[in-house]
């Protein structure tokens, strides 16, 4: 079984949430998929802080679309362990993610108003580009199941997407703000 | 009747059926764009006033369909979920996912 380099992926995840880098693991397709559902459901609870916290109408329907898509991302997971009858493997790593984006979220809560809502819409475009770099260069080509780099594939371009929004949004959020 | 009244008389019936042929409205059909990778396929689509369009959502996130002008509005369509209209006006309409900016299409109506 291929395994994913993850000393690329923890650079680059962890820099963009303000981290940096630890000892380099390996990551099985199972343990991938944990990864990639935790990542789904950092950027959900980033998105609830953006609806409890923004009065900007494009922030807040973007953090909208963030919940509506990464849950739905997760339940074709979810459906797809089901199908093959297995269950992602939680890790090292995925338990990095989470412990760093707590502290992204501590920061975000003590924001308000503009300000708020430039910092969540900068560390949206930084997480999924992050992320988006991970999944195209040390998953997808590490994965050796069919249909779950299908999965991983048919996300990707969601997530471009998302990422595309992003950069959208800190280009107007930045205008209105001056 | 002699044989030239006979063919005299087929040939009105044919003319007659011609006619009718002709004056007949086109026969409504349907069409189908997909919806996946947030993208519409096909991006521009041409149809006659009354056809059908289906959108379809392959795709694995929820999308929708608007047009600009407000000629129609699907709300959200769920995954494995689909969205009809026949559109009876002639024009060209320009419509959106309003969830995803950047996926957008176009349909001609004829």
């Amino acid at each position: 079984m291929k395994h994913a380099s993850t000393l690329l992926l923890l650079g680059a995840i962890g820099s963009a949430i303000g981290r940096p880098a630890v000892a380099q693991a390996d990551l099985n397709d199972l343990e991938m998929a944990h990864v990639a559902v935790v990542a789904s459901n950092i950027d959900i609870r980033y998105a609830h802080l953006a609806l409890a916290f923004s009065e900007n109408q494009a922030v807040r329907e973007f953090a909208e679309t963030m919940i509506r898509d990464h849950s739905a991302v997760n339940a074709q997971v979810a459906a797809l362990a089901k199908r093959l009858n297995v269950t992602a493997q939680d890790n090292p790593f995925s338990q990095k993610l989470v412990g760093d984006a707590k502290a992204k979220r501590d920061e975000l809560t003590r924001l308000r108003g503009a300000e708020f809502d430039r910092r969540y819409v900068e560390n949206e475009l930084a997480y999924h580009r992050a992320v988006n770099g991970v999944v195209a260069d040390a998953f997808i080509p590490n994965i050796e199941n069919t249909e779950v780099k299908k999965a991983f594939e048919a996300a990707l371009a969601i997530f471009r997407g998302h990422e595309r929004h992003a950069a959208q949004l800190v280009q107007s959020v930045a205008s209105r703000g001056r | 009747m002699t044989s030239r009244g006979m063919r005299r008389q087929w040939a009105a019936v044919l003319a007659l059926a011609g006619a009718v042929a002709c004056s007949a409205p086109p026969e409504k059909r349907r069409h189908v764009v997909t919806m996946r990778a947030l993208q519409f396929a096909p991006p521009e689509l041409e149809v006659q006033r009354g056809d059908t369009i289906t959108w379809r959502n392959d795709d694995i996130v929820p999308h929708t369909s608007a047009s600009r002008e407000s000629t129609w509005n699907s709300g959200n369509i769920a995954v494995d979920s689909s969205f009809s209209v026949a559109l009876q006006r002639p024009g060209t309409f320009e419509y959106d996912c309003s969830y995803h900016p950047g996926m957008t299409g176009r349909i001609v109506v004829r």
